[in-house]
């Protein structure tokens, strides 16, 4: 009983940070954005205050939608990616749900918001929300390819090197992938890590591969029709799935922490650390979100697909006859 | 993909891709546009109805609201309808600031332009960008003629303003922005990967259909048309000046006609206007600007024509052209505007049929659409629609022909 | 490949190009914040400067204005209109002296070409470089030049 309330307990804290971090990291990029653009942008707690307005605004259902799946899309978006949260370590703090999920699982949820988002854009019956959302489809099919290369061939690395249980985070938390390659395995992470940079805009549709909800193009596309608390839920689940995906690529290829640094130990070393996660969190979604999306034009969803393919699963593999060279060569097999 | 239904997305007339109504009902397959059609007709506002009712001079001032953009460009094209009709001859100087003005107007349009291009791109800090740099031309315009938008500094006869000597400094400061800028807004637009994977081969014009369908401006030069109205029939101070038509072979390519050839063109043709802009500032010849001080005459002297006439000018999207009839009174007894995208449009069918969906706003943007500049007609009758055959229009124009007579 | 790279980095350590104009951060209520202005307790941003001869409201003399009604014959948006005072009945042996013909011009109709000022023979109108003149009634006194 006491196991339940204190995980019912964590996923309410969790998700009070998850959407309160998640918020604050919009806020840096818009005004990141606007500072590079030579603009002042807006105040840092913008995010908060659309998402409050929102909230409090009218939810229009269009006549052509299916209104309990246009209205239960963006509860489903906002839950899944709430659950993201629960399997992933913080710092040294240890996941909510502990040994119940692991990597491959998060991969799979990382998905959900996305598929809510489509199911949620074929729902809504218009023209522009039915393109946006096979765009999204076809996209979720490009960047998977390359997401599922680096987290396998991280794990497989870890295998190599003799580390049970190598896609559960716990392992992760414990054993950095960095200490284990040679100079070979460090060049095939060091393109892991670009990799990571570039599916990161994909995976929030952030430009260059927006193309899903391009504003030009689809006039919001897949959230073209929604409105009011649906949409505001919606801007709080992409929240937190930033929050998500960015803290799943920190875990798996920066998983250094502060506290062995000061020598720390105990609540103080759990809180230095939750603080230099988010920071990581925080640089890591300015170099890959922000900088990429203000100096890129937004991609075609054929080129979207290419590029996904192509070049970065070319790099992708690249880093994964990396990882495996030096596996050979370290004489873990 | 929904399947191989074909189904339809209309664009517009309200949509983030366009800056001004217009309805673009596009047939589309999975991504791919198999067929295009437009209406314009979304913002008339009755301007040349307006025009009916008063006197040429009042007349001048009411073109510049025709667009938002171009302020020079109808007015020029009125006021030389009406100066040959009249018979007034413009003083060599007022050619010059008229030529200088209308340079401007063309750098400030083609930023405009390009700004919104990136936008479409999905580009906002190019957007951004543009947009910040065209601040200067429009700065420069504001000081010469005392407003950014609205110049209203044409005059039946020449211009209302002068360029003094001592405003001479400020705008070749402003010339020399621009031509410090040139090299960077060059490689900006022409040599980012994204922009050129997006735009070579697209929107393709064939150098025979910009002919058969008579585009006009920078989209006709863009498919390799060697057309403009300042080199073939030069008016103005462009008679005194040595330019050529800008192709995309400036940038040292071939003519593709796509959408990136109309990027090149444009850009090029901003550093055609710097040069223009120079030239007439050293050649200024001196004298009047204005045919006439006295407002009061240049109204007795339209009064006083009667015939018809037709100015055209170079706007920076193609020719405009503005067909005016007078008969000894003070309103013209009819006044017609053609803007260049009236001419421009008719080519989005064919440019866009077989692009990708992602396209359609680059390509509908690449040939720098003004619908208020074009929308003349707009059909109602009782909320219904009627399309008019071409022999209903011939019957149409002889009963008000007739009843004009009457 | 990507040359905004370059361009968005040197942007982002210079400062924005963005004039502040009214204020630095939105007020809580704009009427509120331009009285404070107005009582001093408030500074505005000024917004970017106009050149000498920037075409604004115009001014009217109505003392010179003879009445004569050409900058009505050549304004396009007919913003100008005449307004006859009446003069009180002239005394036993004077003349009756005519009606006063003067013009009323509406802010909200004025196009700000400046036609009227170049037609006048007396210089009555003239054009001052005033340019923010919005307001809530178009029939407010600030929007009526008479």
């Amino acid at each position: 009983m006491n196991i339940i309330l204190s995980a019912i307990g964590g996923t309410i804290v969790l998700a009070i940070i998850g959407i309160a971090v998640g918020l604050f990291l919009s806020g840096i990029d818009r005004r990141i954005v606007a500072r590079m653009q030579a603009r002042i942008g807006p105040p840092l707690r913008q995010p908060f205050t659309d998402v409050k307005k929102l909230l409090t605004k009218q939810s229009i259902v269009p006549a052509n939608a299916i209104p309990w799946l246009f209205n239960l899309m963006p509860i489903a978006a906002l839950a899944s990616s709430i659950a993201v949260l629960m399997y992933l370590p913080f710092g040294s703090l240890a996941p909510i749900l502990g040994e119940a999920g692991d990597m491959i699982l998060v991969l799979y949820l990382l998905i959900v918001p996305s598929l809510a988002l489509v199911i949620g854009g074929f729902a809504s019956g218009s023209p522009y929300a039915t393109v946006g959302a096979q765009r999204e489809m076809v996209s979720m099919i490009a960047y998977e390819l390359p997401l599922a290369i680096s987290v396998v061939i991280i794990a497989w690395r870890l295998m190599a090197a003799n580390v049970a249980d190598p896609f559960s985070f716990m392992t992760l938390m414990e054993t950095s992938v960095w200490d284990v390659a040679g100079p070979l395995g460090i060049v095939g992470l060091l393109l892991l890590l670009f990799l990571f940079m570039w599916i990161t805009p994909g995976e929030l549709s952030k430009v260059p591969f927006d193309s899903p909800e391009a504003e030009t193009e689809l006039a919001g596309g897949i959230l073209a029709e929604y409105s009011g608390r649906n949409l505001g839920l919606f801007s709080l689940a992409q929240a937190v799935k930033m929050v998500g995906i960015i803290a799943f690529g920190v875990i798996i290829l920066l998983p250094w922490n502060l506290s062995p640094v000061f020598g720390m130990t105990g609540a103080g070393a759990a809180v230095i650390d939750l603080v230099f996660f988010f920071v990581k969190v925080i640089v890591v979604s300015i170099l890959s979100v922000t900088v990429v999306r203000t100096m890129m034009a937004r991609l075609r969803i054929t080129q979207v697909v290419k590029v996904y393919w192509f070049v970065f699963g070319g790099i992708g593999i690249a880093a994964i006859i990396l990882l495996m060279l030096d596996a050979f060569l370290m004489g873990g097999v | 993909m929904a399947g191989n239904v074909p189904y339809k997305i209309p664009i517009g007339p309200i949509h983030p891709a366009l800056k001004e109504p217009v309805h673009i009902e596009l047939t589309v397959m999975g991504e791919e546009v198999i067929g295009a059609d437009f209406t314009p007709g979304q913002t008339h506002r009755g301007i040349e109805w307006m025009g009916l009712s008063r006197n040429p001079v009042q007349i001048v001032h009411l073109t510049d609201r025709i667009c938002g953009i171009c302020g020079v460009t109808h007015s020029l094209s009125f006021a030389r309808a009406v100066e040959q009709i009249a018979g007034i001859t413009v003083p060599e100087r007022g050619d010059y600031v008229r030529t200088i003005i209308a340079e401007f107007e063309r750098i400030q349009s083609h930023l405009l332009w390009a700004g919104v291009a990136a936008h479409e791109l999905g580009f906002d800090s190019l957007f951004y960008l543009a947009w910040r740099v065209r601040e200067d031309a429009m700065d420069a315009i504001e000081f010469i003629t005392g407003n950014r938008v609205n110049y209203d500094i044409i005059q039946i006869g020449g211009t209302r303003r002068d360029i003094t000597i001592d405003q001479y400094a400020k705008i070749r400061t402003c010339l020399k922005t621009y031509k410090d800028l040139f090299s960077k807004l060059k490689k900006l637009f022409l040599e980012d990967a994204v922009i050129k994977s997006r735009c070579i081969g697209t929107g393709l014009l064939s150098f025979e259909t910009a002919m058969a369908y008579s585009a006009v401006g920078p989209t006709s030069r863009a498919s390799g048309v060697t057309a403009d109205l300042r080199v073939d029939y030069p008016y103005c101070a462009y008679g005194d000046l040595d330019i050529k038509p800008v192709l995309p072979t400036a940038y040292g390519k071939d003519v593709n006609g796509d959408t990136y050839d109309r990027i090149v063109v444009r850009i090029f043709e901003i550093a055609q206007s710097i040069e223009i802009i120079e030239t007439c500032l050293d050649n200024m010849p001196a004298g009047p600007v204005l045919w006439e001080e006295k407002v009061v005459k240049i109204l007795a002297a339209c009064k006083k024509a009667s015939g018809e006439a037709v100015g055209r000018h170079e706007a920076p999207r193609g020719e405009a052209v503005h067909y005016v009839a007078m008969d000894n009174a003070d309103a013209p007894i009819a006044w017609k505007v053609k803007a260049s995208t009236y001419s421009n449009a008719h080519v989005w069918p064919i440019i866009l049929k077989g692009a990708q969906l992602a396209d359609i706003p680059i390509i509908v943007a690449s040939i720098d659409p003004c619908m208020s500049c074009t929308d003349r007609v707009a059909i109602t009758d009782n909320g219904s629609t009627k399309i008019f055959t071409k022999e209903q229009l011939s019957k149409m124009s002889y009963e008000k022909t007739r009843r004009m007579l009457q | 490949m990507l040359p905004m790279l370059k361009e968005i980095l040197t942007q982002s350590v210079k400062k924005p190009v963005t004039n502040l104009f009214p204020a630095a951060r939105l007020p809580k209520s704009i009427t509120g914040f331009l009285e404070d202005v107005g009582r001093g307790k408030a500074n505005l941003i000024p917004p970017v400067e106009t050149p000498e001869h920037m075409r604004g409201k115009l001014s009217y003399k109505r003392n010179i204005c003879n009445g004569c009604g050409l900058c009505m014959k050549v304004c396009p948006s007919h913003a100008i209109e005449q307004v006859v005072y009446p003069v009180p009945p002239a005394k036993e042996g004077e003349e009756q002296p005519r009606a006063q013909k003067r013009i009323r011009i509406y802010v909200g109709n004025c196009i700000f070409c400046g036609q009227c000022i170049d037609i006048c023979p007396k210089e009555a109108i003239s054009q001052t470089s005033e340019f923010l003149l919005a307001a809530e009634d178009r029939f407010a006194e600030s929007q009526i030049i008479e």
